[in-house]
């Protein structure tokens, strides 16, 4: 297995003979009526774009529910949130207003 | 090496592999046509690298090309689809050489017990276009067959198909230092079985 090409070994003749090894010849037809049969089988999809791969991955009906759950949830949690700040904030802003003589 | 001037404006005109995995992709027969039999020299040539009996390779080639029809759907066009599709091939012959593995210990125990257990039954191949280079391929294929089945894919991708080790590292899923020390731990065990060989005549 040595490298030099001025002396090749036992092993690297070997080799660049095997190299030229063609392999025989295969049923072409067999081959296509094989790949045609798979090839129907398999779903087809549509010419992809990222329009596509998106709304393939977000439009089924499950998906949009989920969606919709989850915007539902986001907008309670917010409101709540913002309910309970301004509890807190409100004598703060009572105070201020009563010491500015109600001007603002 | 230079191509005749009439076949440059056909390969010009030709679709691109992309464009036609894309047409193949939609439920274009006729591309996959074209795909295969454009591709079906090189998958051939390669999978003979690891199969021993013409029979093997038809059901290699077919295995191979029923993968690209089936991975379609998941191909991503940004991918070059030659990679794609050597690194399914190469996945088809390393499983091959997984599968033979098995069969070899299987069908080699009962042996165990004589002289010579690494006697292999040789089987009767046709000799080819170049039996001299025919005669080559079987003998190294019988030494590479003794090693583990990464070391046998790898080696054969290195000796017979020449490739360099980063691109067999990017095929199998290696990096190119683990490529080579996997390739080194190899050569060693092959060398030690050479070795054998040559003191057991």
């Amino acid at each position: 297995m040595n490298n030099n090409p001025e002396q090749p070994d036992p092993w690297s003749r070997l080799v660049d003979r095997a190299r030229r090894d063609e392999p025989p010849a295969i049923d072409i037809d067999a081959l296509l009526r094989v790949t045609r049969a798979a090839h129907a089988e398999v779903g087809h999809v549509p010419d992809a774009n990222w329009l596509a791969d998106f709304s393939a991955l977000f439009c089924t009906p499950r998906m949009i529910s989920a969606c919709l759950l989850l915007t539902v949830t986001c907008s309670a949690l917010s409101a709540w949130r913002c309910w309970s700040l301004w509890q807190d904030v409100s004598p703060w802003a009572e105070l201020v207003n009563d010491t500015l003589g109600g001007l603002s | 090496m230079p191509e005749a001037a009439e076949d440059i404006p056909d390969k010009i005109l030709a679709p691109s592999d992309e464009e036609l995995a894309r047409r193949a992709k939609t439920g274009d027969s006729a591309a996959l046509d074209q795909l295969v039999r454009r591709h079906q020299p090189e998958v051939t040539r390669l999978l003979w690298r690891f199969a021993r009996r013409p029979a093997d390779l038809q059901d290699l080639v077919q295995d191979a090309f029923l993968r690209i029809v089936r991975g379609l759907p998941g191909w991503r066009a940004e991918q070059p689809f030659i990679h794609w599709l050597r690194r399914l091939t190469v996945n088809v012959g390393r499983d091959y050489c997984r599968r033979e593995t098995v069969r070899r210990r299987w069908t080699s125990e009962p042996m165990a017990d004589t002289d010579d257990d690494h006697a292999f039954v040789p089987e009767a191949v046709e000799p080819g276009a170049d039996p001299a280079a025919r005669a080559a391929a079987i003998e190294i294929k019988d030494f590479l067959a003794e090693l583990p089945p990464d070391d046998r894919t790898l080696l054969t991708l290195h000796h017979l198909e020449g490739w360099d080790f980063a691109s067999i590292g990017r095929h199998l899923g290696w990096s190119t230092p683990v490529t080579k020390l996997r390739a080194f731990r190899a050569r060693r065990r092959l060398r030690a079985r050479l070795l054998s060989n040559e003191s057991a005549l």
